[in-house]
């Protein structure tokens, strides 16, 4: 008969997680940040016993304690200080101009859909263009110094910003601006209230990943040309034959790329406030 | 003794040294038309022996094939008319005579550098850089085992017209403050002698001037056509490029008492494939003698090959003058270089000199010559 189906319970233990989702948060921070810090150290043990081992030749391959000594020795005597300073400022501008000119276009082409007919293909085939192999027609247009390497930086974050712009602001649910229109909300309202908080997370997303495209543009460039940076430096010193000052200066511009990213996670984190619990429990 | 006697005696003396003297004279020229027997340089010889000539007439040294076929990894940065012998040898068989396999590796300078530390390649064409010098004394066992050229008349330090119209009218003291275009490596490269000479006439010293360094060589020659900068360091084929009216050659690249490139090797080719190596320049010498000799832009056949194989055609390769090719290395190269390294801060890693003897190695072309 119908309704005598047997019923089939389900039981489960409360979880960690269930019982104090306190302690449980904790601990998995506690957990998250030892990996995090615990794996590059591992590495750098690795290295220094197999340098210390031989299983590396360390005439090219210098060990961790000789990379640390000559990457102190660069700071003292200024040299790698100049040059972080150098790339720090030429990463900060090109980043600086490329988010802002693409936030902007992306948000007209988002919300126009004549600009957006007549630019989205444009930009898309201009994107796929090897930066660097523009640069010699910077050089031309800009001269030498630090404008070219400010505007191959701005450039390459730009392309990324202008069209994850446009697609976040397009992505926009039709239902959230009936219901703004149906408020009677004016085209600033709409974009200010409904478009903008809607569109912030993939556009943040994107502004997040372009900071380490920034420090790569600006590494790669001041090593093919220019006179001033980390590039520059870690050219310089492997011309030398110095390798033990280049992979400090390797180092220095990973631990810049990730401070950079940090910083602008952090920034990000304050400006959305949606994003906040993500950041906070995961 | 009677007067006979005594007259006998003379006249058996003066046939005997007549005969003493005609046997000598015969032996004597008979040692003069000998063969010198050649000797086997089989440690470091770092000055060329006198009546020694790496240069000789076509189609010598003669092919003396190896026993058994050996491969030679060669690691070259470039494809310039200076590697000309290299790759005109392989085209034309004169490896596959020594029964030497060839096999090439292109790269930057210091990649190449570190591949010959680990011995895997063989040689390496390179400029004589501070690299190499910090490398011998970081304990990598790197020789200079040729070199490769003359300066060219057109390579040099160029200014802008607004500096003079010539090296004779130049006067090097207007350096200071100016804008510079360099090879990468700037002073760190010996591309770059003719400037550091041009600032040592003047008594400046490289923080005087601005250097910019151009991996491009070809953005570099327009800058400076453009006026972007004030001079620059331009070899071959680059110099076509500067717009006549532009720039003038205001110093040369470097005095013919130095070499500043050549080819490298380790100990390893020059101690345990010794064979390898002297079948090597065997064969780049004769490739020299017979092809690359004079003034080889007038032959079509060698013009033809090597356009093809620069990537290049023969009008561009004819708007530069031939290489002078010139496989000796003076030692007054190595005090020469490392002066010019010493001036800027941090380029050598190392105290007291390197001497020509530590790095100089010419026994495997010598030996080549003699045809070892």
């Amino acid at each position: 008969m119908r309704g005598t189906e047997a019923v089939r319970t389900v039981t489960r233990a409360p979880a960690a997680v269930d019982l104090n989702p306190a302690r449980y948060a904790r601990r998995r921070r506690a957990v998250g940040t030892a990996l995090a810090w615990g794996t590059p150290v591992l590495l750098l043990l690795l290295w220094q016993v197999a340098a210390s081992s031989g299983w590396i030749d360390v005439r090219f391959f210098p060990a961790p304690a000789t990379v640390w000594r000559a990457g102190v020795a660069a700071f003292g005597n200024g040299t790698m200080t100049s040059a972080a300073e150098a790339t720090i400022a030429k990463l900060l501008i090109g980043y600086g101009i490329g988010v802002v000119a693409g936030l902007t276009l992306g948000l007209l082409l988002g919300l126009s859909w004549i600009a957006r007919s007549s630019l989205e293909y444009t930009l898309i085939a201009l994107y796929t263009l090897p930066k660097l192999a523009l640069f010699p027609a910077f050089l031309l247009i800009f001269g030498i110094g630090w404008t070219p390497q400010i505007v191959l930086v701005g450039v390459s974050v730009f392309f990324i910003v202008v069209l994850a712009t446009m697609t976040a602001v397009i992505s926009v649910e039709e239902g959230y601006r009936d219901a703004a229109n149906v408020f009677g909300a004016n085209h600033l309202q709409l974009l200010r209230h409904v478009i903008l908080p809607a569109a912030m997370p993939a556009i943040a997303t994107a502004i997040r990943l372009t900071a380490g495209i920034g420090i790569l543009v600006i590494v790669g460039i001041e090593m093919v040309s220019g006179s001033s940076g980390l590039g520059y430096l870690i050219f310089e010193r492997s011309q030398v034959f110095d390798p033990a000052t280049m992979y400090a200066g390797v180092i220095v511009a990973g631990l810049i790329g990730v401070i950079f990213t940090a910083l602008v996670t952090i920034l990000l984190r304050f400006a959305i406030p949606q994003q906040r619990p993500r950041f906070r429990r995961r | 003794m009677s007067t006979s006697t005594r007259a006998k005696i003379f006249r058996v003396a003066l046939i005997a040294g007549l005969l003493v003297l005609s046997i000598s004279g015969v032996a004597a020229a008979k040692s003069a038309t000998k063969p010198k027997q050649p000797t086997f340089y089989t440690s470091q010889l770092s000055v060329l022996p006198k009546g020694v000539s790496l240069s000789g007439k076509p189609q010598t040294p003669v092919a003396k094939p190896l026993k058994k076929t050996q491969t030679l990894v060669v690691g070259i940065p470039s494809k310039l008319e200076l590697e000309a012998p290299v790759f005109l040898a392989y085209d034309e068989g004169e490896f596959a005579a020594e029964h030497l396999r060839i096999e090439f590796v292109y790269d930057t300078v210091p990649d190449l550098l570190t591949l010959l530390g680990e011995n895997k390649v063989d040689l390496v064409y390179a400029g004589a850089q501070a690299a190499v010098f910090n490398a011998l004394k970081a304990g990598v066992p790197i020789r200079w085992v040729s070199g490769v050229a003359s300066a060219a008349p057109d390579s040099g330090l160029y200014m802008s017209d607004k500096y003079g119209s010539s090296a004779s009218t130049f006067n090097p003291s207007v350096l200071k403050g100016l804008t510079i275009g360099v090879n990468p490596g700037g002073l760190a490269a010996p591309s770059e002698y003719g400037l550091y000479y041009a600032l040592q006439k003047a008594h400046l010293s490289p923080s005087d001037i601005t250097m910019v360094p151009f991996s491009d060589i070809s953005a570099m020659v327009s800058a400076l056509n453009a006026g972007q900068i004030q001079g620059a360091t331009v070899g071959p084929p680059y110099t076509a490029g500067i717009t006549p009216g532009t720039a003038f050659q205001a110093e040369p690249g470097y005095p013919s008492t130095i070499q500043i490139a050549g080819y490298f090797a380790t100990t390893n080719l020059t101690v345990n494939h010794r064979a390898a190596g002297i079948a090597f320049f065997q064969a780049i010498e004769r490739t020299i003698n017979t092809y690359l000799h004079g003034d080889y832009h007038h032959n079509p056949i060698v013009m033809h090959l090597l356009s093809q194989e620069l990537g290049t055609t023969t009008a561009q390769l004819n708007e530069a003058p031939p290489v002078p090719f010139n496989l000796n290395v003076p030692s007054a190269t190595i005090g020469a270089l490392q002066q010019m390294y010493a001036s800027v801060p941090d380029t050598l890693l190392y105290t007291g000199l390197v001497k020509p003897s530590q790095l100089i190695d010419l026994s495997l072309v010598v030996d080549a010559a003699e045809g070892q």
